[in-house]
């Protein structure tokens, strides 16, 4: 029981972060079509802001650094939207992807200015580091931080989509641009919003599990994969099946270190090919057609 | 409407003036040249220089098998990285394990990769579009992780280093005269592929999948096809990266490494058959000149990459050849004869 | 004596809870043009694409020289000489007219596969003989995207006769057109059919066309038919009357 409740909080824990990053990917997806190598990027620089902002402070300082660092990000994602994505809204798969990853070498470079390329590392503040114990278990305090915003993160956005007119517009700027115009919505500004909501997401799910990792160069790129995965079992542009998803590739990922620790690595990707076999657009994504 | 007699048309058409003889040598002639440089260039150069040129060679067989999907398939996959890296391993595991000597390994690896195109494409061509784009990415991921963690058989982070070809590949100037023969002979058999009913039914395809399945075409098994020849080639490729380096590591078939051939691709024009070969020499020479002059490659190449993409889609070989045709239209308009003026739009069509 | 080439049995279509297609059951004689017509909306391209195995059916029978091929794959279907021509304009942009055509030579030919020999520049001939029948043979060499909105439908013909298929559908061929454009396609269907013997299937919603070329008509209203017969029948069936005056001005704005 002990060893279940260690394994499932840790596995709720990396799900939450990733479905955090996955988020932003597809909620950009689903508004726009577009989908955004550049993504992880948003991540690796939430990451590397709070370890610039809240230095070794184990405080207060913490939280600003993480709120701080969203929205540093989010006006990076403005000025990507602007400068770049814009151009490619409504273009080809290949143009996309090859512009975003564009993106992604140059903040890559950029952030070795800034940051170097060593690795840092970031304290909990101290009322959410350590353990406690549940059943016989100890438990790190701050996994729960992180379930905690996966949570929240998940229901703002479910009600904002599915419960808004704001939510409504969104999904219209992609079925139906036209009519969205004709109502008085710019859409430009629209596809702004959007952007920069899911950088900060990313940036909120890169500055928030600072404490856990070591923050180092190339999160950008490990990270987008993982997302990738997610948003591709999901189905592209549901936040809902990024949920699932994000949960199934959290369990992949402890079942196979559980089962092989070689192999481990490997189970996601095979979740991913299984899910695809079955359902070539994910498990809640429509056919393109 | 004015309607040409059909023998007329004939004459009319892509060999106009001239015995298709005279044709066929003016559109071989930049090719040729362009072999012929490289030849001369890399029996004068000096030896690193060699070796680098060497690369660019064999990249450039990487670029236009991935390309066979890319520009004329319409299928971007990020994951012909795996081809390469089992024609790169076959080689140096066969060394590393003592069970293929290699030249056994250099021939069988091409099957190797095409054999394994055969499952990974029955899956991947399920999807379409950017699934298919994404799902290749995650095969290419797959077998990073799979070259990474299995250190037993692959070596694992450190890949495989060691004595893996014959000596006299040593000499800078055999391994390029292999490389540049392997690679020769491969650009002329996909040419040949690409320039068949094959590859019409492959660029009809990418144009319009739907309107060629209702001609009748078994579109899912065409691009199986391409899929099986593209991994065929990528392989070839992948041999030469071991006669290039005498190594084999997991960053040659993760998903950035896969990323490389497209962008090769884009940045010399997926629509023509020689802009990838473009592409991979200029990627590979700023890549090696960037890295010795500047920390800054990653910045520079993704500005040029974004500066194609998104002012010349057609990229470097698109461009240029849009500036030859103007001229060439320019000059036939000079000389006076019966106007080859394509008919005006039928007059009212809303 | 009745020859029936294609037939269709209760065909039934449902998109969600809107039922697009009701019960359709159609009877299609050989050589002859066939059209289907109708009010926007009525079930028309579902209807041809229920037929060509692009859309599944929700229940019903598609029978084509005898054999129901409800079910397959739509290349099967065009294989079986069952081709159709899309509501959209749909052609390959960056290929050459000459090479459209060519390329469902190579179909036909079952060549597909062929990756060693230049059977698609042979072939060239012989599309070259197909352009001159529908107008477009000076526009061979050019890039079939350049072409104008009425040569590219032209081409999407050839391009379906080089397979040489029994039986041909066209969806609205002549939308969008300018009136010299409909005519030439109008003839150009006429006289495919009478030369070749190909069955044609069209939806239209030109009344001038659909009257003066087709030997049978069928009207659809959402999703059913509700009269059938020669154009004389047709035109004086009360129902079909009361749907075309009420619509009359909708219809008329359909073919500018
Ligand atoms: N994929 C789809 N999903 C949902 N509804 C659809 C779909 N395709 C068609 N419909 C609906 O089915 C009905 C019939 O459409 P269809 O295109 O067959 O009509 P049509 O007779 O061809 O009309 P038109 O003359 O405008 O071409 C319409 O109400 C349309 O909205
Ligand atoms: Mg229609």
């Amino acid at each position: 029981m002990a060893r279940f409740l260690t394994e499932a909080i840790g596995t709720l824990s990396d799900a939450g972060s990733l479905f955090v990053v996955a988020a932003g990917l597809t909620l950009v997806f689903g508004a726009m079509r577009v989908i955004n190598l550049a993504h992880g990027s948003f991540y690796m620089y939430g990451a590397f802001l709070v370890t610039t902002i809240a230095g070794t402070s184990s405080g207060l300082r913490f939280w600003v650094a993480l709120g701080l660092a969203a929205v540093v990000v989010a006006l990076l994602g403005a000025v990507v939207q602007l400068g770049v994505v814009r151009f490619v809204v409504g273009k080809e798969p290949l143009t996309q992807l090859v512009a975003t990853f564009a993106v992604l070498y140059i903040l890559a470079d950029i952030g070795l200015h800034l940051w170097g390329s060593g690795a840092r590392s970031v304290n909990a503040p101290l009322a959410v580091s350590g353990t406690f114990t549940l059943a016989g278990a100890y438990l790190p305090v701050y996994d729960l931080v992180i379930i905690g915003l996966a949570i929240l993160v998940g229901v703002v956005l479910w009600l904002l989509l599915s419960h808004t007119s704001l939510g409504w517009m969104i999904r219209a700027a992609v079925d139906d641009p036209e009519l969205l115009q004709a109502g008085g919505v710019n859409l430009r500004r629209l596809h702004l919003g959007v952007f920069a909501a899911g950088a900060l997401l990313a940036a909120l799910a890169g500055a928030v599990v600072t404490p856990q990792i070591s923050v180092a160069p190339g999160m950008d790129q490990s990270i987008i994969v993982s997302s990738l995965l997610v948003v591709v079992i999901g189905g592209l542009g549901s936040i809902v099946g990024t949920a699932f998803a994000a949960l199934i590739i959290g369990i992949a990922d402890t079942v196979g270190t559980l089962v092989d620790p070689t192999w481990a690595s490997t189970f996601m990707y095979f979740a991913v090919i299984i899910v695809l076999v079955v359902r070539p657009w994910g498990l809640f994504g429509t056919p393109e057609r | 409407m004015t309607t040409l007699p059909a023998a007329d048309l004939l004459a009319a058409g892509r060999d106009a003036g001239g015995s298709p003889w005279a044709g066929r040598l003016r559109r071989a002639a930049l090719p040729l040249a362009f072999f012929v440089a490289v030849l001369v260039l890399g029996l004068t150069m000096a030896p690193a220089n060699v070796l680098e040129l060497q690369y660019a060679v064999s990249l450039a067989l990487f670029a236009v098998a991935t390309n066979l999907m890319l520009g004329f398939g319409g299928l971007v996959s990020f994951g012909q990285g795996v081809f390469y890296g089992v024609g790169a391993y076959t080689v140096s595991l066969g060394w590393m394990h003592q069970s293929l000597s290699f030249s056994e390994a250099m021939i069988l690896a091409p099957f190797l990769g095409a054999a394994l195109a055969v499952p990974l494409g029955m899956i991947a061509l399920r999807t379409r579009r950017l699934y298919f784009a994404l799902l290749t990415l995650a095969l290419s991921q797959l077998a990073y992780v799979i070259a990474e963690n299995q250190t037993n058989f692959t070596g694992g982070t450190n890949g495989v280093f060691g004595a893996m070809v014959p000596s006299w590949l040593l000499v800078p100037r055999n391994s390029f005269l292999l490389t540049l023969a392997i690679v020769t002979v491969s650009l002329a058999i996909l040419w040949k592929v690409l320039h068949s009913p094959f590859g019409l039914v492959l660029r009809g395809i990418r144009d319009n999948r739907e309107r060629v399945e209702a001609l009748g075409v078994n579109v899912y098994a065409h691009e199986l096809a391409a899929f099986v020849i593209s991994g065929f080639f990528c392989a070839v490729a992948g041999t030469l990266f071991v006669v290039y380096s005498q190594s084999s590591y997991p960053e040659i078939v993760d998903w950035t490494a896969s990323g490389i051939p497209v962008f090769m691709a884009v940045i010399g024009g997926m629509y023509t058959f020689f802009g990838p070969v473009v592409g991979a020499f200029v990627y590979e020479f700023a890549n090696h000149y960037l890295i010795e002059y500047t920390q800054d490659w990653q910045l520079v190449i993704g500005v040029v990459l974004l500066a194609i993409v998104l002012l010349r889609p057609d990229g470097l070989a698109g461009s240029l050849s849009a500036i030859g045709e103007r001229w060439r239209r320019r000059r036939d308009r000079v000389p006076a004869g019966p106007p080859p003026a394509p008919l005006p739009p039928e007059g009212g069509a809303s | 004596m009745s020859d029936t080439v294609l037939a269709v049995e209760g065909l039934v279509r449902d998109f969600g809870a809107f039922r697009a297609v009701n019960h359709v059951d159609l009877a299609v004689e050989r050589g002859t043009i066939h059209a289907v017509i109708g009010p926007n909306g009525a079930g028309k391209s579902t209807l041809f694409k229920l037929i060509t195995g692009s859309l599944r059916p929700t229940a019903g029978r598609v029978i084509l020289n005898g054999q129901s091929i409800g079910g397959k794959r739509s290349h099967v279907i065009a294989r079986r000489g069952l081709v159709q021509v899309f509501q959209l304009s749909s052609i390959c942009g960056r290929l050459t007219v000459a090479e459209s055509v060519a390329l469902g030579l190579i179909s036909q030919r079952h060549r597909g596969f062929d990756v060693a020999s230049t059977y698609q520049r042979r072939a060239r001939d012989e599309a070259v003989a197909i352009l001159d029948q529908v107008g477009l043979v000076a526009h061979a060499s050019s890039i079939a995207g350049t072409l104008s909105h009425g040569d590219q439908r032209a081409l999407e013909i050839a391009m379906a006769l080089a397979i040489k298929p029994t039986v041909l559908l066209l969806d609205e061929p002549t939308a969008g057109m300018s009136p010299a454009e409909t005519a030439v396609i109008a003839d150009l269907v006429v006289s495919e059919a009478r030369a070749r013997g190909i069955t044609v299937v069209l939806s239209e919603h030109d009344m001038d066309v659909v009257f003066g070329i087709s030997d049978h008509v069928t009207v659809l209203h959402q999703g059913q038919v509700i009269a059938g017969g020669t154009p004389a029948q047709v035109r004086s069936h009360p129902e079909v009357m009361a749907i075309y005056l009420g619509h009359a001005a909708t219809a008329g704005e359909e073919a500018p």
